[in-house]
């Protein structure tokens, strides 16, 4: 239960060390990270200096896909721990990792620490439940890792405060799973709202799905059930999060419905959608100002309302006419619409390309995005964004500040509905205006043990 | 069942009555029911003994929103529970409560409890506590019996972070795990909370020593970088971006996007000789921190830098300063640092410098407006163009000509732009061409014989594509060089290649693709960009040159084939 830091006592380097000393070395990080790969003519094989050695943390049904694929094909990446706090699912990515390696080197663990702990892991990809996303970051950070997390990212303003704070003590590089940010269509509806080619957009649309739970999730507790201790760690599985007798509707996806360990719908959506929306407008580093409570049980139609005036709503579908008299609407997840003075934009998962106002518009998707790419250093794989990162230090595209501001936005929209008013939000100061009950939300007292320095 | 409830917007004057609902006894009510709960109910809901343990724990969650002074009471007995999620439940509800008492409460708790539940009430004492917690958590941060609360009380007075607590947390540096990362956040957050100046003698201890985890030694660097005076700081900065601990270097590079403002780094004296010792590597990521940071002494350094002798070795860090001189909103001297390195022998930054010298160039259409571009061409039909001897349709906005076997152009024809005679003007077209097809902008050339004057060339294949033509002087604009002009005879045409002439092709064009054309008529100068990148550079010293005249599509006589241009646009310069 206890978490600690061990030091580096190495009388030597850790190997992490020696790997990037050897890297300053080599004229092979001397390119600029955006040229491509194949132009630095590899011939398919990596030297030792340049993989970049990770641990994983989690392994359900996301994790199987962040993790055993799209992270295991990357040529750089080596996997050598696998934690999660479930025997079946920490010996399963022990196999995969065990299969992708040809060897048997990868090592089983339940205690993330002890994974943060090792001198030669560079960085970890967490995958775990939402209610670990923030706590596993910061132990990460602290113990000098680079991390990847899955979305949403926090469960708390007071989380995500000290996300920031964090990555910017160490200096570490860390990107949350909100790949839509590094996506070509998504890409291109911010570069639409940034050049101006849509006039001036003070309208932005958030998809969100409704499931039939809707905003408020706290429920009585499941009746308790027998657990074998060796197949799982429910003490470990809470973490930081309040108590409950072990059942395994929480273990097996229950949990995205319960508020003590989950931000809701509008936390599992908004997420990813109120980024890509603050990312376009420019609003990233920011919150709205103005959160008005919905009498809807899934928060649908929340217009949320930026310090600039700029309003962001948040809707389950959204249907509206062009030019010509015809419908449109969204037809993937995740979806988003950006309504400017002179045109608007809408894409989301599944479109081949984005719907616009201004059809023509298309014909520069390519060299729109090439230049976003150029002037970023990014490239279009969130994956392949924060490796590049880790190699450059640079800022990931989902980087703490976004991060950390979006889900203050998720947070306020969702306290907003939970106390059944209209709040307004402060966010230079990072509080509620005259609403002394709304701040005492920001944050939530952690387990004995799981309190981080 | 609703989570919070609350009509009054204060939380301690709790005047108004709410209903109870069946939440308080660990049923589900249905959605969108109005309830609430009062104070005085969640309380006895602590103290019955028939309410659940699931019942006192949502209770206790709602006094934490809700609770006033008069919950802390029965908040407290809970704290003496066996039951750790009914002294969790309780520490929830009282580390958000208000009340000033909230710290003597937790700090006699501290006292009374042993074991578990003293752990847990030691890190509430770290979200709520002040000096006055300090004594006792010092006597139990480097307690060696009671570990869990040895490393809660360390965590606590890091939280506090006052001076008291960062004196009670030194003993433990060297000895405990974690003091140190406890001590360097003590320290961020005491800089956070005053000021930094009084956070810069614990991060200058932490930094001095030796038995401490690299993260923490990376954060005290960076803490020792932003609270100390220049003189201070930037020696120390110099010597971590030179260290071969990639840590350090890693770190330095981070701080310099923290820099106050008014840190002029890169004007003293020091830093130039620190920058050229470092390896490559370094020097480009720092050279994109300082132009992230946006420090204008940056470009007087990065000007000096690329004043120095080009080597193969150093082609990456003049990329890296080019790029930085764009990003600090000088893009003309990059230009050039770019266009030199499209010559490289390293195709990745050959092709890094052809991609920066097209994002350089692109503008965007409300961009191109400002600067007071207009559409030669609207997209739909002829009505702004003549001639063209039928040669010419519109089709999706495409202005195309196309000739075939059984109607092949057998005489070289123009089609005119009605918009007058342009002299000085920036001219910007994409055409895309079939193979064998033959094309080119004229312009300043004579409306009765269109087949004079300059010529922006190009055709299906690419070969003169660049090329600035002159029926009277054929190719003489050669592509990727210099030209001067001054008449027909011998010594009258000096050419001066700037980059392989085939080298340039390959930089600008792909066969069959859409490409663009930029021209720059001003006086007796004519510049040509393909795709951004700069083909030629013409001067024209004839007393005869021509100042100004029709712009036209040309449509050259030949084999069959298909001719495309969009998105004219031309300003006048």
């Amino acid at each position: 239960m206890l978490h600690t830091n061990t030091p580096d006592s190495d009388a030597g380097l850790n190997r992490r060390r020696f790997l990037k000393q050897a890297a300053l070395a080599t004229s092979a990080l001397a390119l600029p990270a955006f040229v491509p790969a194949a132009a630095l003519g590899r011939d398919g094989k990596i030297a030792p200096s340049n993989r970049i050695v990770m641990g994983g943390v989690g392994f359900g049904g996301r994790g199987s896909y962040v993790i055993g694929q799209w992270f295991l094909r990357q040529p750089e990446v080596q996997f050598v721990a696998a934690c999660d706090v479930r025997r079946d699912r920490r010996n399963a990515l022990k196999k995969r990792i065990d299969q992708h390696n040809k060897n048997a080197d990868c090592k089983a663990y339940v205690d993330m620490d002890e994974v943060f702990a090792r001198p030669d892991i560079d960085a970890v990809v967490v995958v775990t439940g939402d209610r670990l996303h923030a706590t596993a970051a910061i132990r990460a950070m602290r113990a000098g890792k680079d991390i990847y997390s899955e979305k949403p990212a926090t469960m708390t303003i007071a989380e995500g405060q000290e996300l920031v704070r964090t990555a910017k003590t160490y200096a570490r590089v860390y990107q949350a799973g909100m790949q839509r940010l590094t996506e070509r269509n998504f890409v291109f509806c911010e570069e639409l709202v940034r050049s101006g080619r849509l006039g001036e957009v003070k309208t932005v649309h958030a998809h969100h799905w409704l499931p039939g739970f809707g905003v408020n999730i706290r429920n009585p507790w499941k009746p308790e059930e027998k657990y074998d201790p060796a197949e799982i760690d429910w003490d470990r599985w809470l973490g930081p999060c309040p108590w409950r007798p072990y059942n395994k509707h929480y273990v097996r996806g229950g949990w995205y419905g319960e508020h003590d360990f989950s931000t809701g719908v509008i936390g599992g959506w908004g997420s990813h959608t109120f980024a890509s929306c603050q990312a376009a407008v420019d609003l990233g580093d920011t919150s709205p100002v103005h959160y008005p409570y919905v009498k809807s049980t899934t928060a649908d139609g929340l217009t949320m309302t930026f310090a600039n005036g700029t309003k962001m709503r948040s809707l389950g579908q959204d249907t509206w006419k062009d030019a010509a008299g015809k419908t449109h609407k969204w037809r993937g997840s995740c979806a988003v619409r950006y309504i400017g003075t002179e045109g608007w934009c809408a894409t989301g998962d599944g479109y081949s390309a984005p719907d616009l106002s201004n059809p023509a518009l298309l014909n520069d998707l390519n060299k729109v995005v090439q230049n976003y790419l150029l002037r970023t250093g990014r490239e279009l794989d969130h994956v392949r964004n924060f490796l590049s990162c880790v190699k450059s230090r640079r800022e990931t595209a989902a980087n703490p500040t976004l991060t950390h501001r979006t889900m203050s936005t998720v947070h306020c929209a969702n306290l907003a509905q939970w106390l059944k008013r209209d709040l307004t939000w402060d966010p230079i100061k990072e509080e509620f205006v005259n609403d002394p009950e709304a701040n005492r939300c920001r944050s939530r007292a952690v387990r004995e043990g799981w309190q981080i320095v | 069942m609703k989570l919070f409830t609350n009509t009054k917007k204060t939380a301690f004057a709790l005047t108004a009555a709410f209903a109870l609902t069946a939440a308080a006894v660990g049923t589900a009510t249905a959605a969108g029911s109005a309830a609430g709960v009062t104070e005085a109910s969640l309380i006895k809901t602590l103290a019955s003994a028939t309410a659940t343990d699931n019942d006192k724990v949502t209770a206790a969650q709602d006094l934490g929103h809700i609770g006033t002074p008069a919950a802390i009471a029965p908040l407290v007995a809970l704290l003496n529970s066996d039951k750790a999620h009914l002294r969790h439940a309780a520490r929830y509800a009282l580390e958000n409560n208000p009340s000033p008492t909230i710290e003597d409460v937790l700090l006699d708790a501290a006292f009374r409890l042993t074991g578990p539940a003293r752990v847990g009430v030691i890190q509430s004492l770290g979200n709520r506590g002040t000096d006055k917690s300090v004594p006792l958590l010092a006597k139990l941060a480097p307690d060696t019996a009671d570990a869990a609360a040895a490393t809660a009380a360390t965590t606590s007075l890091s939280k506090i972070a006052t001076p008291a607590a960062l004196a009670a947390l030194a003993p433990g540096l060297g000895k405990c795990p974690i003091a140190a990362a406890a001590y360097l956040r003590a320290a961020d957050r005491l800089a956070a909370r005053v000021s930094g100046r009084h956070a810069a003698k614990y991060y200058l201890e932490l930094f001095g020593r030796k038995d401490i985890p690299y993260p923490v030694k990376e954060g005290a660097l960076r803490g020792v970088i932003l609270t100390h005076p220049v003189e201070t700081a930037l020696p120390i900065w110099e010597t971590a971006i030179s260290s071969t601990d990639a840590n350090d270097v890693d770190a330095a590079l981070r701080v310099v996007t923290e820099f106050p403002k008014d840190l002029r780094a890169t004007a003293t004296k020091g830093f130039g000789e620190v920058f050229l010792k470092l390896p490559a590597a370094t020097q480009i990521r720092l050279a994109e921190v300082l132009a992230v940071r946006g420090d204008e002494n940056a470009e007087g350094f990065f000007s000096i830098l690329l004043n120095r002798p080009v080597t193969p070795d150093n082609e990456a860090v003049r990329f890296a300063a080019a790029r930085a001189l764009v990003s600090l909103g000088k893009p003309e001297r990059a230009e050039n640092v770019f266009n030199r390195l499209l010559a490289s022998k390293n195709a990745g930054i050959a092709g890094a410098a052809r991609e920066a010298l097209r994002g350089l160039s692109y503008q965007t259409p409300a961009a191109e407006a400002a600067a007071g571009f207009k559409s030669l061409f609207n997209g739909k039909d002829l009505t702004e163009w003549r001639g063209g001897d039928g040669w010419w349709s519109v089709s999706n906005g495409i202005l195309t000509a196309e000739s075939t076997a059984e109607k092949p152009c057998k005489k070289n024809s123009h089609l005119i732009w009605n918009g007058g005679e342009k002299g000085d003007f920036e001219l910007r077209a994409e055409f895309r061409l079939s193979r064998s097809a033959n094309s080119g902008i004229q312009f300043r050339a004579e409306d009765k014989n269109a087949d004079t004057s300059y010529q922006a060339d190009m055709n299906g294949t690419g070969e003169y594509i660049g090329f600035l033509y002159h029926p009277g002087f054929h190719l003489v604009g050669q592509r990727g060089a210099r030209v001067v002009l001054q008449g027909k005879n011998k010594g009258g045409i000096k050419t001066t290649p700037f980059i392989d002439s085939k080298l340039l092709l390959q930089h600008i064009y792909k066969v069959g693709t859409w490409a663009e054309y930029k021209i720059v008529a001003k006086g007796n100068h004519i510049s040509l960009y393909v795709n951004g990148i700069k083909t030629n550079d013409l001067v024209d010293f004839r007393p005869n040159a021509p100042a100004k005249g029709v712009i036209t599509l040309q449509m050259h006589a030949g084999p069959p084939m298909k001719i495309e241009y969009r998105n004219l646009r031309i300003r006048d310069l």
